[in-house]
């Protein structure tokens, strides 16, 4: 089975993630707007009656209350794990990384994991890149991987 | 050996494993999407769904449906919406269910790329912007790739049983 027909995916993962990073940087609102709607996120999410409860406590114990750093830190990762993903760097760790942000998103807006939206297909490619090893072809992986095989994070 | 022979080495038989693995859930998580998205329209009732097709084609793609597509939504599918309405949730149900089990994995993503592209052409969606129906487009092309069907699925069961690959065997 040919590892390079799983580059595409890693690709498109990472484009997602790297063009909604700049989204959010050329908005012309500027990066507050995103601060803002991640505060409302998280606040609504809190009120809804769709959020799991175990996830309840995450949102206004830590999420809410800490907003700000939340939404710069999702924002940065959104970029790096962008870029690490086009060029094939770290892409098991990245695609661990990115599969966690995913699941607390849909977690947040209480949206099912089977529902007919994107969402559940982007968890189970961000799981190919992870079990596949998608960066070792065509990527930055490929070389790290030659140099020091380390299978946990590329 | 000579040197061209892929020598089957512990390291080779883990790589090809884990791929085959990337490879299934990829197809069941794809599967799982076409099946929620017929139950969806199958719960809306066939009219309810005629209804809501009709209006996307007419109200909400009206200006993003790619121009030399539109003549044919106009002739054809409006015309014949509550057929269409009835291929698609039934298309999808198919689709879902042949990811799901693995079965004819490659007249599966054939057909699941065919409605994916003509859903595209309808609505618009940028080429290369990543929008959810391009992730279909690229998940169901690498199913086919990988002939997801043959790792936990029918088609390997099916094909286990044959020592000689039939003919029927490129569907799989």
């Amino acid at each position: 089975m040919p590892r390079a027909a799983f580059v595409p995916i890693r690709l498109y993962v990472g484009l997602a993630f790297f063009l909604s990073a700049l989204e959010i940087v050329f908005d012309k609102d500027g990066i507050s707007s995103w601060v803002k709607l991640f505060g409302e996120t998280a606040a609504k999410g809190v009120d809804s009656d769709r959020v799991f409860a175990f996830y309840k406590p995450v949102l206004s114990v830590f999420v809410q209350p800490n907003a700000n750093v939340f939404a710069w830190a999702v924002l940065v990762c959104f970029g790096i794990l962008g870029i690490a993903l086009i060029l094939g760097a770290f892409s098991r760790l990245a695609g661990a990384i990115t599969l966690f942000l995913q699941i607390n998103f849909m977690l947040a807006r209480g949206e099912s994991f089977l529902g007919p939206h994107s969402d559940g297909l982007m968890i189970g490619m961000e799981l190919a890149i992870i079990l596949a090893a998608a960066g070792r072809v065509w990527g930055i992986d490929a070389v790290l991987h030659r140099r020091r095989p380390q299978p946990v994070f590329y | 050996m000579t040197q061209t022979q892929t020598e089957i080495t512990p390291n080779n038989a883990s790589k090809s494993k884990s791929l085959g693995h990337a490879a299934a859930v990829l197809r069941v998580v794809t599967g799982v999407a076409f099946a929620t998205s017929a139950s969806f329209k199958l719960r809306t009732g066939h009219e309810g769904f005629t209804e809501v097709m009709t209006w996307m084609i007419n109200e909400q793609w009206v200006e993003n449906s790619f121009a030399f597509y539109r003549p044919f939504l106009d002739a054809v599918v409006i015309p014949n919406a509550e057929l269409f309405s009835l291929l698609v949730t039934w298309g999808e149900a198919a689709i879902g269910a042949g990811f799901i089990l693995g079965f004819a994995t490659r007249a599966t993503s054939a057909f699941a790329l065919f409605i994916s592209l003509n859903i595209i052409m309808a609505s618009g969606a940028i080429p290369g912007a990543p929008q959810a129906d391009w992730a279909f487009v690229i998940a169901i092309m690498t199913i086919f790739a990988t002939r997801a069907g043959r790792v936990w699925g029918l088609d390997g069961a099916i094909l286990s049983r044959f020592e000689t690959r039939p003919w029927w065997s490129i569907f799989q």
